[in-house]
């Protein structure tokens, strides 16, 4: 049992440690570039550009109608078969923020489009351009109102990433399969991985109470 | 002449709501339309806006006569940039306090620097009486507190017109005098004003230019005083009589 425990200590360290360096960042950088997609490619829709709306919805389509697992693997091990050699960390970061684009973007215009029409054309009226009141008026209410399912989505994908590992990237899980191939303790190993995969996702959660504590100033109280 | 709409017509599909529709507002009219549900007032003041676009009619602002369907975005911003629209549901940006309602335009359409527009903005507000609700959302405020703060947003912009789509009819009873109060104060320092209304009363005694619609075309057209007293149309006379004791 104290071998159990050293072992648990020991390995602590070496698990969290790709975690905040690997996992996190894959995270973060993966999660803006989506958020940035899925802004552009719902505007596009709501805006109805023709051609762009259908590419947009083509983009959806493929990415979510396929695994995330399929797509790392084209990305990584096929694309070097036309001459695209990408390194693991960058073909992961493609991979996630486009899946997660086109999930997020989904999120996104059906919360634009949930925002009033009324609002946009108080803005008309007072003069403002499609890009002022799309800025400062309907996606600050439609992002209000995203708030909770793109969190959702974040933590998500934070668990996703485990799945980088199969493109050799040294995350958290593959570092953790290498420690159990060396010391045959796969229950104690894969229990503290999903651990401080727990541990990470509770930090984001409770991120995510004190983030729509502060969007929710301008909106009613539910009763 | 400061407004000027000529033949204005509009159609949702099979359903002809506006028939040929004529008005001529001068600077410091207090103008009302008034008609029956589904004449088609509503629909006109926003073809006047461009919130629709009409089928056809000209629209001479200023004398500047214009085909209203060839109006270019950028021209209709910049005669946006004149005019201010009260909506009966008010549509006060719900992100913004009542005093960022006031000064979103003025910052963003009209490159107002923010100290000035907020000068400008508490002002509007007390006009409407309302500065001391400056920091509040519209969910924080009463319907007709709301719509006062609407008022506010519009004045602010210096507007040569202001058109109100029955800025009364969302509220309480209780609450209507109030806004009505505004409205009046309004017109006596000489605002334009186009207001569509079902408010009897204050048509009556605000308004110094009446027109009456219905089923899509203007029956009648002309001073206020002369058509409650003696109207020339029959289906004029019918609309006003219950008003006209
Ligand atoms: N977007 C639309 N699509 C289809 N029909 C419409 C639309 N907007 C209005 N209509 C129809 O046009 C007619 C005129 O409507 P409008 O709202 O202009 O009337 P109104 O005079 O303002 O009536 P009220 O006094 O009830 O406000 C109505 O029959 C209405 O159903
Ligand atoms: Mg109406």
């Amino acid at each position: 049992m104290s071998n159990a425990l050293a072992l648990f200590l020991d390995s602590f360290p070496k698990i969290l440690l790709p975690g905040l360096a690997m996992t996190i960042p894959l995270t973060v950088i993966s999660f803006t570039i989506a958020l940035g997609i899925a802004i552009v490619v719902a505007m596009v829709q709501h805006a109805k550009l023709p051609v762009l709306t259908q590419l947009c919805r083509a983009y959806i389509w493929i990415f979510r109608g396929t695994p995330l697992l399929v797509q790392l693997f084209v990305v990584f091990y096929g694309l070097p078969k036309v001459g695209v050699l990408i390194e693991p960390f960058p073909a992961a970061v493609l991979v996630f923020s486009l899946n997660e684009g086109a999930y997020s973007a989904e999120t996104v215009r059906a919360a634009m489009e949930a925002v009033p029409a009324g609002q946009f054309e108080a803005g008309q009226c007072v003069g403002m351009s499609y890009f002022q009141i799309m800025r400062r008026i309907v996606l600050p209410q439609a992002m209000r109102t995203a708030f909770p399912p793109l969190s959702n989505s974040l933590i998500a994908m934070v668990k996703d990433t485990s799945l980088a590992a199969n493109i050799t990237v040294t995350e958290m899980f593959m570092v953790t399969q290498r420690i159990v191939a060396r010391t045959y303790e796969p229950l104690l190993l894969y229990v503290e991985v999903g651990l401080v995969y727990l541990l990470f996702s509770t930090v984001l959660t409770f991120v995510q109470r004190r983030g729509e504590k502060r969007l929710n100033v301008y909106v009613k109280k539910e009763v | 002449m400061l407004l000027e709409a000529k033949g204005v017509c509009k159609r949702f599909g099979e359903l002809e709501v506006l028939k040929n529709v004529d008005l001529a507002v001068n600077a410091g009219d207090a103008a009302v339309i008034v008609g029956p549900s589904g004449a088609g007032k509503t629909t006109f003041l926003r073809c006047l806006n461009f919130l629709e676009t009409a089928d056809a009619g000209t629209l001479s602002f200023e004398g500047d006569a214009r085909d209203m369907r060839s109006m270019t975005k950028k021209e209709i911003r910049a005669y946006r940039m004149h005019t201010a629209f009260v909506f009966q549901g008010f549509n006060l940006f719900l992100n913004k306090t009542a005093l960022h309602n006031v000064t979103e335009g003025l910052v963003t359409a009209r490159k107002m620097h923010k100290k000035e527009a907020e000068a400008r903005g508490m002002e509007a507000l007390r006009r409407v009486g309302l500065a001391e609700k400056s920091g509040h959302y519209p969910h924080q405020l009463s319907g007709g507190q709301q719509q006062r703060v609407a008022i506010a947003r519009a004045i602010a912009a210096e507007p040569k017109i202001i058109f109100f789509d029955e800025p009364t009819s969302a509220l309480d009873p209780e609450l209507t005098g109030e806004v009505l109060g505004v409205m009046r104060s309004l017109a006596e320092d000489g605002m334009t004003m186009l207001i569509v209304t079902h408010e009897m009363e204050f048509a009556r005694t605000v308004s110094n230019k009446l027109i009456f619609m219905e089923a899509g075309e203007v029956v009648e057209a002309g001073d206020t005083a002369k058509i409650f007293s003696n109207p020339e149309k029959e289906r004029t006379a019918a609309f006003l009589r219950p008003f006209n004791k």
